[in-house]
């Protein structure tokens, strides 16, 4: 049974992407390194704080709507205080768990609490195509 | 009665406290390693089930159940490994048991009746089944850790482990909040998210919540324990009059406030408890701190009887830093 379903993996994934995500191991995750896409301008503001500059959608429909709304190129978006120390963390050469290590000593938290909030905010900011991850 | 507190040193706790690693849920409590957290918590009645884990995989579980009269340990232990078999079978796996390993022995009290096993599968735990006299409580306490794992931290885990309080005091430790509730206080709610901890106690009409935030540096960014915690529990505090005092807590930045409930809320409530048969809880004290060491804020509100030192007994007993009770 268990084979079986080894073989099928894949084949579902493909289907039916988001009920058969790929298992990703804990280790797999610490090891990979964030790094920040290179097409989000970014600045710090007088609080210390992260502010990105996300470009609009530069699709047909994109462009029609900008145009319809009179959007400007760019959507703002500002990082709290631990959101900007991830954003300076994500520089492409630190991995997760030094990530998770820097961010437990400054704001003395216990190694899980970091990793699962980290994990989340992480999760947030590659589905927003803000950062992707590599492997080392 | 908060003033009397704050004027004379807090007192020594009567049971030890180890902080970062006290874990403790319904008088069920243990000692684990620094790293470990409790990660699930259930129970029904007189029976429960908690579980911490460690960040690489080993875990430590426990469940209890409450048997009255004659209790045969070996004869729950048979049906414990009858389970287990059971379950091995539907997932194909072999299962193997061994009684009495050496590196468990002496590790529970003999009065209890322990029993001290292991058995290797897809893992491998160490794991111990006693009955406690004064209790009642069957309790079944196993580590288990990847067939390569090391389980030399498992019988120190296992000795720690108590099945109630002392003295009529259980000891609560949850992902760092840590302190002790006379045994009469049930847990009536609780929050277990990243960065806060709420657990809210009952006896009858008395009411204690303890709430522990994490970041207190970022949260207190530009505010104070004061203007924070009376804008955090807005909502709650509305029903209270009270004064506020800032007189600092084992020497950090806190906030006390002690006052009663307001006319007509106190009006409503006390109707309502003399009508359940209770004497009313109108009395209000509550003690937000934060503290640095741990980067954490801390509160404890009650609500109590005229005169009842509950309050005070509960703040002598609630830890947040090492040190902050006389524990170790």
């Amino acid at each position: 049974m268990t084979m079986q379903l080894t073989f099928v993996e894949p084949l579902l994934q493909k289907l039916f992407p988001k009920k058969f995500r790929p298992k990703i191991t804990r280790q797999e995750i610490l090891s990979a390194v964030p790094v920040r896409n290179t097409l989000v301008e970014w600045e710090t503001n007088d609080h210390d704080e992260v502010v990105l500059k996300v470009p609009r959608r530069q699709d047909r429909v994109g462009r029609i709507l900008h145009r319809v709304f009179v959007a400007p190129p760019f959507k703002q978006v500002v990082l709290d205080e631990v959101g900007s120390d991830v954003w300076h963390l994500c520089t492409g050469e630190n991995s997760v768990d030094a990530i998770v290590k820097t961010l437990a000593k400054k704001y003395k938290l216990s190694r899980r609490e970091v990793e699962l909030s980290l994990a989340n905010y992480l999760r947030t900011l590659a589905q927003r195509g803000l950062i992707g991850l590599t492997r080392r | 009665m908060a003033k009397s507190l704050k004027e004379k040193p807090s007192e020594p706790s009567r049971v030890q406290l180890a902080l970062a690693s006290v874990i403790g849920w319904r008088g069920v409590s243990l000692r684990v390693p620094e790293d470990w957290t409790l990660s699930k918590v259930s129970s029904e009645g007189a029976s429960g089930y908690l579980r911490a884990d460690s960040l690489e995989g080993p875990f430590v579980q426990i469940r209890w159940s409450e048997k009255k009269g004659l209790v045969s340990v070996p004869d729950a232990f048979d049906t414990y490994v009858r389970d287990l078999q059971k379950t091995a079978k539907k997932q194909r796996r072999e299962i193997e048991f061994k009684l009495k390993p050496r590196v468990l022995a002496g590790v529970h009290k003999p009065a209890d009746a322990p029993l001290t096993y292991s058995w290797s599968s897809d893992q491998k735990a160490l794991g111990l089944i006693y009955h406690c006299g004064e209790c009642k409580r069957l309790v079944i306490a196993e580590v288990v850790a990847p067939p390569e794992s090391d389980l030399s931290f498992g019988p120190p885990v296992l000795a720690s482990v108590r099945e109630h309080g002392e003295g009529g005091w259980n000891l609560w430790g949850v992902h760092g909040l840590i302190a002790q509730l006379p045994k009469e206080f049930q847990l009536e709610k609780h929050t277990l998210v990243t960065g806060h901890v709420m657990l809210r106690f009952r006896s009858r009409s008395r009411l204690l919540t303890l709430q522990q935030w994490g970041l207190a540096n970022v949260a207190l960014k530009g505010t104070n324990i004061a203007e924070w915690y009376e804008y955090q529990e807005r909502n709650r505090l509305g029903r209270y009059a009270y004064r506020r005092d800032r007189t600092p807590l084992r020497g950090h930045e806190a906030l006390w406030l002690a006052g009663r409930d307001k006319i007509m809320p106190g009006i409503a409530k006390a109707v309502q408890q003399l009508g359940a048969l209770t004497r009313p809880a109108l009395g209000f004290h509550a003690c937000a701190w934060r503290c640095d060491e741990t980067n954490r804020i801390y509160a404890l509100s009650a609500e109590h009887f005229r005169g009842d030192n509950i309050f005070d007994q509960v703040l002598e007993r609630m830890a947040c830093h090492p040190g902050s009770v006389a524990d170790q």
